[in-house]
């Protein structure tokens, strides 16, 4: 594949792109899935707004796909400074909303984020240590007090006379307020 | 050699089915070598967890012949080693006493067993409450009478699993030499 040159990174600060070593065929038929520095990538194309996300083939299988797949940074529209800040402040325990207003950005992003960086640690780690071959040699185990807010059963529907569910609906009309069910 | 390493958190109730997969996990990661050293202290769960993962089943023998046999019971392995650390507390929940005993093995051993691998003399739980200390000093939603505190379990195990990452494998430790647990855990990491 012909390599094309990166016209300018998406965002001004030091941006450096990763030797293709750093990545893996993502397609599990590949016979080099999951390989790394296998030889069998290259780049297709540059893409996105300021073609600055390299698009990468593979020549056993013929995947094309983006560098960032897999990764938190895939289908997000936030420069990698804001991302590597958020996962920052989660990581050194502020709150979300805490984090959403130090980052600029929207609670729910925030929260996008903890959700995805949350199973890729939890793989990473998992991943890591089926690599272990030292023996543990003493482990210690205990329990931490937290707490969460309860989720709520459903609530029973309770009947209301029709007289009474019109005298309320007449009410909730006339006064502008929303009395409490009984 | 301690390595401070967090190896699994479990987010639920104080149940058997939980102590079980803690101690799962442990076994997982020892992969079928040699039972670790584990400390522990005297939640109820714990031992049955640990006799239903690390134990065998032992058949009884008749001793009389007559009557019923007796049911097949767990039994530890015979390399096991398993150190309870028991707190006493008055009614108001104030500590008076802190002892210590061998559930698995012999008091002796074990504790030769610890002092051999650095992390102390006798039977404790000290290095595991160091890190509950770190990691409520550290979340905001584990921090006592917080308002921050997570509205789903799903949202505080991802924070949690994200913080385990960056505790094992970023963050280097005064008393591991300026070492990640990881790093410590195994030095190919």
């Amino acid at each position: 594949m012909p390599e094309q040159k990166c016209h300018k990174n998406q965002d001004n600060s030091k941006q450096t792109n990763l030797p293709l070593s750093f990545f893996a065929c993502p397609n599990s038929d590949c016979a080099d899935f999951n390989q790394f520095d296998a030889g069998n990538l290259s780049i297709a194309e540059w893409m996105g707004k300021d073609k600055a996300i390299r698009r990468l083939y593979c020549k056993t299988c013929g995947t094309r796909f983006s560098e960032r797949q897999g990764s938190l940074m895939q289908y997000t529209k936030l420069p990698q400074a804001d991302v590597v800040r958020i996962i920052k402040c989660l990581g050194h325990g502020c709150s979300v909303e805490a984090t959403a207003d130090i980052c600029e950005v929207d609670t729910r992003t925030v929260q996008r984020f903890l959700e995805k960086a949350g199973k890729r640690a939890s793989d990473f780690h998992k991943l890591q240590l089926e690599n272990l071959d030292k023996p543990l040699e003493a482990v210690q185990m205990d329990e931490l007090h937290g707490k969460t807010v309860k989720r709520k059963d459903k609530t029973e529907v309770v009947k209301v006379p029709k007289k009474l569910r019109k005298r309320l609906s007449k009410k909730r009309a006339k006064h502008g307020f929303i009395r409490l069910w009984p | 050699m301690k390595s401070r390493f967090l190896l699994e958190s479990i987010i639920g109730a104080r149940t058997l089915q939980n102590a079980m997969q803690l101690t799962a996990s442990v076994a997982v990661y020892s992969k079928d070598k040699d039972p670790p050293l584990i400390l522990i202290d005297d939640h109820l769960p714990y031992p049955q967890a640990i006799l239903q993962i690390f134990g065998g089943i032992k058949h009884c023998r008749r001793k009389n012949g007559r009557g019923r046999l007796k049911y097949p019971r767990l039994k530890p392995p015979a390399d096991m080693q398993v150190g309870v650390v028991k707190k006493l507390r008055d009614d108001r929940g104030y500590l008076l006493k802190v002892s210590s005993k061998a559930l698995f093995g012999k008091k002796k051993q074990i504790e030769k067993r610890i002092q051999k691998l650095g992390i102390g003399r006798k039977i404790n739980t000290s290095h595991i409450e160091r890190l509950n200390g770190t990691i409520r000093g550290q979340q905001a939603r584990l921090i006592r009478r917080t308002r921050s505190g997570s509205h789903l379990e799903e949202m505080l195990q991802y924070s949690i699993w994200l913080w385990r990452d960056l505790y094992n494998w970023t963050r280097v430790h005064y008393s591991l030499l300026d070492e990640t647990p990881a790093m410590a855990l195994d030095p190919r990491f």
